[in-house]
C-alpha cells in the first residue's frame, strides 16, 4: 500500500492535467488550477524542512567542533535572526528588505562573475586538440570568437559570415533536434511514472 | 483613444467542440504516441524479444566513477538540479537510487545536495532505502543529505565549499541547470573528481561537455533508470523514443516539401 498509493495519486493528477492540457472543459482547467496552488503550498511548508535540515547539519558541526564550527554558527545565528526579525516586521519592512539587497544581491553576483573565469579554463581544457572532435571545437570555437570581435571582419569578411551561419543553421538546428529527443524522452518517462513501471524514484529499486 | 476601456478578451471557442485550440495535433502525436509505447511495454512483458538499444557512455560510466571514488577514499558527490518535480527531477531521483546503491554496497560517503527544499525529504527516502536494501542501514547519515540554500548562488558557494573541504571524488549533475552548472563543474574539476552531468537544458549542455568528463544528452538523462535497470519492459519505452526520432525526422521531411511547394495544409494540420 505504501508503495501503490503514491503511484495511484501520480496517474490521477497526471492524467487530470493532461486532460485539462487539451480538452477545454472548464472543470477541468480549475482542477488544475488547484494541484497547481497544491504544489505551490507544499513548497513552502517543504522551505520548513529545509530551515530543520540545515539546523540540524550545523548544530552537530558546532557540538562536535568540526573543521569552521564557527561559520556554522554564523550561519545559524544570520537564519535565525533574520527569521526572527522577519517574523516581527513583516516582508516590507525597510531594514529587512535591505540587509538582503545588501547580502544576497553582490555575493550572487561574485559568484555570477566567476563564470567568465571559468568558461575560460573550460574552454582551455576542451579545446586541446587531443581528438578531432575537440579540433573541430577548437576551429568552432575560434570562429565565434573571431566572429563577434571586430578584429574577424577586419581579418577577413568571410569570418563574421561563417559565424552567424554556425549558429543560425547549424546550432539551431543541433539545438532543435536535442529539444525534440528530450521532450520524446520526457514524455517516454511519464509514461513510465503515470503506469507505475518505473518507480525508483520512490526510493530504492521501487519493488 | 487611451482611455478606452478594452473590450475583455473572449477565449477562442474549443475546436471541434472539446479541444483547447491549437492542440489537436498534439493530441493525436501523443495519443499514437502513448500507443506504441504501450505496445512496446506489453510486448516486453508478454515475454517477446526487445530491440538493442545503443550503449550510452556516461551512463556506463557510473560504476567507474563510484569505483574510483571508493579506491580513493573520497565521497561522491550528487546534485538533482535547480527544479523541483519536474519530468528531469523525477529521472534525476531515479539516477540517484541507482548510484546510492552503488556507494551503498562499495562503503562509499555519498553527499546529496539540493537547492530546492522540496527535493529534500525525497533525496533523503532515496538514499536511505537504498542502504536498507543493501543490508546497511547504519551506513545512511541524514546530515549528508543537504538543502544548502534556496538561492542559487549561496547554492552554487556551498557546493564549490564542500568539493573543496571533503575533496570530493566523483560529481554527478543530473538536472535541470541554469548559470550555476558551469561553476560547480569547474569547481568539480579543480577538485579533480570524475565528472558526470545530464542536463535537458540545451544552453548549459555545452559548458557541460566542455567540463565534465561524460555528458548525457538530451533525453539520455531521461533513458537513464531504463539503460541502467535493463529491465525488458523499461527499455521498451526506450525504443519508442528512438522511432519517434525517425517519425519526426520524417515529418519534418514533409514540411519542408509541403513549405516549398508554397503550401499551408501540412503546417495548418498539426497546429490545428
Amino acid at each position: 500500500m505504501r508503495r501503490q498509493l503514491p503511484v495511484w495519486l501520480g496517474f490521477i493528477a497526471g492524467m487530470l492535467v493532461i486532460i485539462a492540457r487539451y480538452f477545454a472543459f472548464p472543470g477541468f482547467t480549475q482542477v488544475q488550477k488547484t494541484l497547481d496552488n497544491w504544489a505551490m503550498y507544499s513548497g513552502a511548508a517543504a522551505f520548513l524542512m529545509g530551515m530543520i535540515n540545515l539546523t540540524i547539519v550545523h548544530k552537530t558541526n558546532i557540538q562536535r567542533r568540526r573543521e569552521n564550527w564557527g561559520a556554522s554558527l554564523v550561519l545559524l545565528i544570520a537564519m535565525f535572526g533574520y527569521f526572527i526579525y522577519g517574523l516581527f516586521t513583516g516582508p516590507d519592512d525597510k531594514l529587512f528588505v535591505s540587509i538582503f539587497n545588501a547580502t544576497i544581491s553582490p555575493l550572487g553576483s561574485a559568484m555570477f562573475s566567476l563564470l567568465a573565469f571559468y568558461m575560460l579554463s573550460a574552454a582551455y581544457r576542451a579545446f586541446r586538440m587531443k581528438t578531432l572532435e575537440a579540433t573541430i571545437l577548437l576551429a568552432a570555437g575560434l570562429i565565434g570568437i573571431l566572429g563577434n570581435a571586430p578584429i574577424g571582419a577586419a581579418i577577413s569578411p568571410w569570418i563574421p559570415s561563417a559565424r552567424n551561419w554556425m549558429t543560425e543553421i547549424l546550432n539551431t538546428a543541433a539545438m532543435r533536434a536535442v529539444t525534440i529527443g528530450t521532450a520524446l524522452g520526457a514524455y517516454a518517462a511519464m509514461v513510465r511514472i503515470l503506469l507505475g513501471i518505473e518507480r525508483s524514484y520512490l526510493g530504492g529499486r521501487g519493488d | 483613444m487611451p482611455w478606452a476601456i478594452a473590450a475583455p478578451n473572449t477565449p477562442p471557442p474549443p475546436t471541434w467542440g472539446i479541444f483547447t485550440p491549437g492542440t489537436v495535433g498534439q493530441f493525436f502525436f501523443v495519443i499514437v504516441y502513448s500507443a506504441v509505447i504501450y505496445w512496446l511495454i506489453s510486448r516486453a512483458k508478454a515475454g517477446m524479444p526487445v530491440p538493442e538499444i545503443r550503449k550510452i557512455a556516461g551512463l556506463d560510466a557510473f560504476d567507474e566513477a563510484v569505483g574510483r571514488a571508493t579506491e580513493m577514499g573520497r565521497p561522491v558527490h550528487f546534485t538533482p538540479g535547480f527544479y523541483a518535480f519536474s519530468s528531469h527531477t523525477l529521472a534525476a531521483f531515479s539516477i540517484l537510487a541507482h548510484v546510492a546503491s552503488l556507494c551503498a554496497r562499495y562503503d562509499t560517503r555519498l553527499i546529496v545536495t539540493t537547492l530546492n527544499a522540496t527535493n529534500h525529504p525525497v533525496l533523503e527516502e532515496i538514499v536511505r532505502q537504498a542502504y536498507l536494501e543493501v543490508g546497511k542501514p547504519d551506513s545512511f547519515n541524514r546530515e549528508d543529505v543537504r538543502y544548502l540554500s534556496g538561492y542559487q548562488f549561496a547554492y552554487t558557494a556551498g557546493v564549490v565549499g564542500i568539493f573543496h573541504r571533503e575533496k570530493v571524488a566523483a560529481n554527478f549533475m543530473m538536472g535541470w541547470f541554469l548559470g550555476e552548472a558551469l561553476v560547480i563543474a569547474e569547481a568539480g574539476a579543480l577538485a579533480g573528481a570524475i565528472q558526470i552531468a545530464g542536463c535537458p537544458a540545451v544552453v548549459q549542455l555545452p559548458y557541460l561537455v566542455a567540463s565534465c568528463d561524460y555528458a548525457l544528452i538530451g533525453d539520455e538523462l531521461y533513458a537513464a533508470s531504463a539503460y541502467l535497470s535493463k529491465d525488458p519492459v523499461m527499455v521498451g519505452t526506450l525504443i519508442a523514443v528512438d522511432w519517434f526520432k525517425m517519425f519526426i525526422t520524417g515529418l519534418i521531411v514533409i514540411g519542408v516539401v509541403f513549405a516549398n511547394l508554397g503550401s499551408k495544409a501540412f503546417m495548418n494540420f498539426i497546429t490545428k
